[in-house]
């Protein structure tokens, strides 16, 4: 846990191939932070609040959050509603990732207070281009690495 | 011979015993003589000729500067008390005002003129300032005043003195009050070195130290006012405690004229000449060196002790020759003696003279060989005398007698030559030889003479230009001037003759204008002229053709060829001279003088001349300033005297008046002038210095319009005219008012009062014509002879339907209508032509609004007196009203003929007292009766209603009665053949005081409609019955088909999402590989890797595509206005990269606005567009071309291209989903692009074709209903 404590990026994705592009895409971006991947709407919530199993995890939020809409139990639009109602999480910067272009999906995550909205590409080029820009807007401006 | 020689030595050493004693005793005399007598006497004559010198320097400097100093107070006061200057000085901030602009100029022209005219003396610059401080005038070009100089010279009123500038540097302030304006003062900037300290740094004679310097008190110390010579610090830095002992400046401050021995500030000792410059606190120091006055005579002592010593030896060998002499034993040692003496004769440089008491010269040097021009052998055996002129020749044996009895006498003498020329000596004479002969030493003081001389010449000539200039000064007369200034030069200047000329340009000649001194009928025979030829180079041709002094100092030796020469010496003018009179670089003249000896003109009087011709050039041009400023004001007086006549005479009133100010506010004026017209007028006797709430009691409150704008016009100085009631004298005035200087304005008035009240009267005529014409409730119009409208009324207006301004650009005839017009002007033409007094007619009128109103018209025509035509007073009476209502029921009655025979209408009437029905064919028709059979009874006609029915008729019969209203009723009507109509009657009583006395009314059939009536009943129940079934199976629908299409939409939603997954799992680990394992692979590997990419690419966009076609279903749109043209060109940039753009033709004329989706537009746009691009992809020279027309109910967009084309024979499955005409590898697509087309225009209410041909090219057309174009 004491790992997964310190991660800076909190992937949040159930498909195992997204979730490996996703991870693949962020180290070919140079981004040498700490990720930690969650697969369900509701795990991520306990982590985001720090419950059930993730109580005892470390204090520090992660620096931003890669959320992918389609998930189980509770869906991505459902964690980001929870996560930017709430004072203790809603300035971590989320991004959500989806593969749909549906206009609700982007308008609703827009209004619950998403930072970003970025259509997961067949191509993989274009999306090791767009999780580079995340990387580099979110992580890498916001805060240099040492 | 021992003996002999024995004797000798003896004898010798005897008389060389006697030489070393009579040397000795000599000496030891000669030394006495020389230190107690000979040099103090020297020295003390050296500073006494010194102290005269430097006392006529220091006498003429103090002259000169004394009279410059008047003439800048002259000038300053000049300045002050100009007629400009004093007006601005007296109001300032006039000068601001527009009329203050000309004061000013002339003030600013004056001072330019000065500064110009005085440039030579150093003016910097001419200020007026006011009390204030703050400069009114000043001249062009000079920098802003130095208000530190202004605070120093404030309160010493009319003072000269020196200052610093801002810059340290010596400036002369002048200060010299505006006498009529308390406070402000004219302030003039000089620049001492331009005329001041060049004249203290010329010395008549230059010495090595000499110096003439200005002093002035300085608190306790004395400062130094001009550059010294011995001390480099500028003037005004240079400073002497006055307590310090001997200072020659302490005793100048004091205005002493002194002259002394000093120590000067350098503390060294001089010899100085004191005295004050009067009108100043400045002292005049005129000194120099003590050390270098008295090198010369130390000199002299000098060899005048050398000469006495080496006379003294002469003497001892003189004595002992003497004594050789009457021994007549030393006769050879004499001789060898003499010859050694000769030999110191011959050296010295004084002529030394020897001779026996009955004045025999007995020996005599070179020297004196030289000075008197005899031979040694001449001189020897000539008597003393000879050597004297004869006048003085009687003194010679006192003289004799008193060298024998003196140890030596020193005096001055006059010599003569052998040629008789007189020669200035000084003797040393002493006896020798125990009285027996006398030795003369004589010295030739000529040059020393004739320095003095040369110095008492030019002090004369210091006296006489110094008076010259006292003369200009004070002279203001041209001719009264030069001729003073001819008599001071010949009289004082001790000249033979002296005159000037003035130079006419245009002869070429010199004008003698002055002259004193005998000439001898010299001027008029030279014929003077300055041209460049034989006549003009003479002294003052020369001196004024090239604007420089002439000189010829002896015209015996020089200046043969000047044309003058043989008269001038004729006339014993042996030396002349002539000096260029300058003005403004300009020379009007020249000042000619002649003197009887050689050489009068030395560079010393040649420069005193040349400066005293142009003080007198100087005086002339400030004199002829002086004439034209008096002409002016002579000018000024004459037009000041016209206007004062025009003043008295004119017919007007007219006020010259003060303001006076209270708080900056108009507060009352003072009558200066007012002219006779005024009284006359106004009826006010005896104003003038009276202020006018003294004359007017109680103007202020009952007028104080006046006062604002009298004091507007002194505050502004922007003249006014207006008219006023004025309530203090019961009159009108018409008044023109401006401002002729500060705080003052002059009112030139007529009174006007009879003119207004003529005036009041026709306003009042006229106010009562135009309340009677304005507010008449019939049109009234005033038509000009030329058929304009002049003057309407509302009423006319209202008729019309235009507004008076309207109407005033309108021609009568355009508001007439046409039909009327020949009418109207025949009518016009009529009154014109005076056939008769009034025209009337209806007319129509042509409404603003194109209506027609018809009115009556009535028209006079008025003239003027004289009988021309005026214009033409028109009644216009609005009858449209009655027309209309003539019209309406001649109308009406026509209508309602028609309407009842349309309508099938019988009509009724019905007299109840005689109980006769009177009715129409139709009507008996409607009850069933034959012709003629219906008898006119109620009875008959009430047998034939439906029993039923009856009760109804005969109520609704009694209702009307009651209710006196119109009644209809239906009912039915049963004919003889049983048959029953249905019949609706219309009635209405009328009535007289007893009750109903009659009916009428109209029936009409109505059975058909009755009929009508009941199946529509009938059917609108079945209807019902139907209708809510129906409903409620569109409910069903409606349900079932909303939950198909969430069906559908979350369908759709899952296919984006799940879809996709997978296919991105493919592509993205397929990357993988080729990145990773690429190397590993063969390349058929790579190629299948390859492959699968593709496939999932396509897949991809098919996935897109079907969801757009989808949604488009789905998609509620939202239509605004689109831009068609602009969509496209921008679809088109978008899809062609821009590097690729030149290779297509692409061509997109404006189209029309359509009303739409723009997003779903865009999409079609798109597709068509990207398919033009896909399917020209391999044609040469691409061509795309967009357009649109209108056909009969549509508008045709279009998309022609020159690309692949496609067979006719499928033109139907193009618009079909997954429908391709090409197989992938010729182009890539996925068939869902044209079926995404056709929906979103059907959506849009539209269509869309398209036509092909392989090879060739397609054109896609799509359209929409017309109604949905607009064309912004």
């Amino acid at each position: 846990m004491n790992e997964e404590s310190v991660a800076d990026i909190l992937l949040v994705e159930d498909s195992p191939a997204d979730v490996e592009l996703t991870v693949r895409a962020l180290k070919k971006a140079n981004l040498a932070n700490p990720i930690l991947v969650i697969n369900d709407g509701v795990a991520a919530l306990d982590y985001a609040f720090r419950r059930g199993e993730y109580a005892d995890r470390g204090s520090s939020s992660p620096k931003v959050i890669l959320l992918a809409i389609k998930l189980p139990k509770v869906d991505g639009i459902e964690v980001l509603r929870r996560l930017k109602s709430d004072d203790a999480t809603k300035l971590i910067p989320v991004v959500m990732l989806t593969s749909s272009r549906e206009e609700r999906d982007v308008v609703e995550s827009y209004r619950l207070g998403a930072n970003s909205y970025i259509v997961k590409p067949v191509d993989f080029e274009k999306f090791v281009e767009a999780v580079e820009h995340i990387g580099l807007y979110w992580l890498l401006l916001n805060e240099p690495p040492v | 011979m021992s003996q002999s020689i024995g004797y000798r030595r003896d004898r010798r050493k005897r008389d060389a015993i006697v030489v070393i004693v009579t040397v000795g005793l000599a000496l030891v005399v000669e030394l006495t003589y020389f230190v107690r007598i000979y040099i103090p006497r020297e020295i003390a004559e050296t500073i006494r000729y010194t102290g005269e010198r430097l006392l006529s320097v220091c006498d003429d400097r103090r002259r000169t500067i004394e009279t410059w100093v008047r003439g800048r107070k002259a000038a300053a006061e000049l300045i002050a008390t100009h007629h400009a200057v004093v007006s601005l000085a007296a109001a300032p901030h006039s000068a601001s005002a527009p009329g203050g602009e000309d004061l000013r100029g002339d003030a600013t022209s004056l001072l330019d003129h000065l500064v110009t005219a005085y440039g030579f003396d150093g003016y910097e610059a001419i200020y007026v300032v006011g009390a204030d401080g703050v400069v009114i005038a000043q001249n062009s070009g000079s920098v802003p005043l130095d208000q530190s100089l202004l605070s120093t010279t404030r309160g010493s009123p009319n003072s000269i003195d020196f200052q610093r500038d801002r810059s340290g540097a010596p400036v002369i302030v002048v200060n010299q009050p505006v006498p009529s304006a308390a406070g402000a003062q004219v302030i003039i900037l000089i620049d001492p070195r331009a005329w001041l300290y060049p004249l203290l740094h010329t010395d008549p004679v230059p010495t090595l130290t000499g110096e003439t310097l200005l002093v002035r008190r300085d608190g306790d110390s004395i400062v130094a006012l001009s550059p010294l010579r011995h001390n480099p610090a500028p003037p005004l830095t240079v400073k002497r405690p006055a307590s310090t002992p001997g200072l020659p400046a302490a005793v100048a401050i004091n205005g002493v004229r002194t002259f002394g021995d000093y120590r000067d500030y350098r503390r060294d000792r001089v010899l100085a000449a004191t005295d004050g410059i009067a009108g100043t606190g400045w002292g005049l120091i005129v000194k120099m060196d003590r050390a270098e006055a008295l090198e010369e005579t130390k000199e002299g002592i000098w060899w005048v002790g050398m000469a006495t010593l080496a006379l003294t030896i002469l003497m001892a060998a003189v004595a002992f020759q003497i004594s050789s002499f009457f021994r007549k034993r030393f006769a050879v040692a004499l001789a060898e003696s003499e010859a050694r003496f000769s030999e110191l004769f011959e050296q010295a440089n004084d002529a030394v003279v020897m001779f026996d008491p009955d004045t025999t010269i007995i020996a005599a040097n070179g020297a004196a060989q030289r000075l008197y021009g005899y031979g040694h052998a001449e001189l020897i055996g000539m008597k003393v005398e000879q050597l004297r002129p004869p006048e003085t020749r009687s003194e010679v044996p006192g003289m004799h007698r008193a060298i024998l009895v003196s140890d030596g006498l020193l005096f001055e003498a006059v010599h003569m030559n052998k040629d008789g020329t007189r020669i200035p000596v000084e003797v040393s004479a002493r006896p020798v030889a125990n009285g027996t002969l006398i030795l003369s030493i004589i010295r030739d003081v000529h040059e020393r003479k004739a320095a003095a001389e040369r110095i008492r010449f030019l002090n004369r000539m210091l006296r006489t230009i110094s008076e010259i200039n006292q003369v200009v000064v004070r002279d203001r007369n041209n001719e009264r001037l030069l001729a003073e200034a001819c008599r001071i030069l010949v009289e004082d200047g001790e000249f033979l003759m002296a005159w000037i000329g003035f130079a006419d340009e245009e002869t070429m000649q010199v004008r003698p204008v002055a002259s004193s001194g005998d000439d001898n009928g010299y001027i008029e025979a030279a014929d003077i002229h300055f041209d460049d030829a034989e006549r003009g180079r003479g002294p003052v041709g020369t001196a004024i053709r090239e604007g420089r002094p002439v000189v010829i100092n002896d015209w015996t030796t020089e200046g043969s060829a000047v044309p003058p020469r043989a008269a001038a010496l004729q006339r014993g003018f042996r030396a002349a001279a002539a000096f260029p009179m300058e003005v403004r670089g300009r020379v009007i003249g020249a000042v000619a003088v002649y003197g009887a000896q050689a050489g009068v003109f030395t560079d010393e009087i040649t420069s005193l001349l040349l400066q005293l011709a142009g003080d007198i050039a100087f005086a002339l041009d400030t004199l002829e300033i002086d004439r034209q400023r008096r002409r002016a004001e002579a000018e000024v007086q004459v037009a000041s005297e016209r206007l004062q006549s025009l003043f008295r005479n004119m017919q007007e009133g007219m006020a010259y008046c003060r303001m006076l100010f209270i708080d900056g506010e108009p507060h009352d004026f003072l009558y200066l002038n007012v002219n006779d017209a005024f009284s006359r007028l106004t009826g006010l006797e005896n104003v003038e210095g009276r202020w006018v709430s003294e004359v007017i009691p109680g103007i202020r409150q009952s007028d104080p319009e006046v006062f604002q704008i009298y004091g507007r016009v002194v505050i502004t100085g922007v003249p006014e005219k207006f008219e006023m009631y004025i309530q203090g004298l019961e009159l009108w005035f018409s008044v023109s008012v401006y401002r002729p200087e500060a705080e003052c304005f002059v009112a030139i008035f007529d009174v006007i009062t009879e003119r207004k009240k003529a005036e009041a009267a026709l306003r009042e005529t006229e106010q009562r014509f135009r309340t009677f014409f304005d507010q008449s409730p019939v049109g009234l119009s005033l038509t000009g002879p030329d058929g304009r409208l002049q003057r309407v009324n509302q009423a006319f207006c209202d008729l019309v339907g235009y507004s008076s301004e309207e109407l005033a650009t309108l021609p009568f005839d355009s508001i007439t209508h046409p039909d009327d017009i020949v009418a109207s002007r025949e009518g016009a033409a009529g009154l014109l032509a005076g056939e008769r007094e009034t025209w009337s007619m209806e007319k129509r009128y042509l409404t603003k609004d194109r209506r027609i109103v018809w009115a009556r018209v009535e028209t006079t025509l008025a003239r003027d007196d004289g009988g021309h035509p005026f214009y033409f007073l028109t009644h216009a009476l609005d009858i449209t009203e009655r027309r209309r209502t003539d019209e309406a029921l001649r109308e009406s009655e026509e209508r309602l003929r028609l309407a009842i025979e349309a309508a099938r209408m019988g009509t009724f009437d019905w007299d109840i007292h005689d109980d006769r029905i009177v009715w129409s064919r139709l009507h008996e028709e409607l009850w069933g009766f034959a012709p003629d059979e219906f008898d006119g009874t109620f009875e008959s006609f009430s047998s034939r209603i439906h029993s039923e029915d009856r009760a109804g008729v005969a109520d609704a019969m009694d209702g009307s009665i009651d209710s006196r209203e119109a009644f209809t009723h239906e009912f039915r009507v049963v004919w003889p053949d049983h048959s029953i109509h249905w019949v609706a009657f219309s009635g209405r009583f009328s009535f007289d005081d007893d009750g109903p006395v009659r009916m009428r009314g109209v029936a009409r059939e109505i059975t058909a409609r009755k009929r009508s009536e009941d199946e529509i009943r009938r059917l609108h129940e079945e209807l019902q019955a139907h209708a809510a079934e129906l409903e409620q199976r569109v409910h069903d629908r409606t349900v079932q088909l909303e939950a198909a299409n969430r069906e559908l939409e979350s369908f759709s939603y899952s296919v984006s999402h799940d879809l996709r997954a997978p296919l991105r799992a493919i592509d993205g680990f397929s990357r993988i590989v080729e990145e990773d394992y690429g190397p590993r692979l063969d390349d058929e590997g790579r190629r299948v890797i390859g492959v699968i990419r593709q496939n999932t690419k396509q897949m991809g966009q098919l996935i897109d595509d079907l969801l757009m076609f989808s949604r488009t279903g789905r998609h509620a749109l939202d239509p605004k206005g689109i831009d068609m043209a602009a969509m496209a060109r921008a679809v088109f940039d978008e899809i062609v990269p821009k590097e690729e753009e030149s290779r297509y033709d692409f061509l997109c004329p404006p189209l029309p606005h359509f009303v739409g989706d723009a997003s779903l537009m865009r999409q079609v746009w798109a597709n068509l567009i990207g398919n033009a691009v896909k399917f020209t992809g391999r044609t040469d020279h691409p061509a795309i071309s967009i357009s649109a027309r209108q056909e009969d109910h549509e508008v045709v967009f279009e998309v022609a291209d020159n690309g692949a084309g496609f067979d006719m024979r499928y033109a139907e499955k193009l618009f079909s989903v997954f429908q391709r005409l090409h197989s992938l590898e010729q182009f890539e697509g996925t068939g869902v692009g044209l079926a995404l087309v056709q929906r979103i225009v059907q959506r849009h209410g539209g269509r869309v074709w398209a036509r092909g041909t392989p090879g060739e090219g397609a054109v896609f057309s799509f359209a929409f209903p017309i109604v949905e174009v607009t064309n912004e």
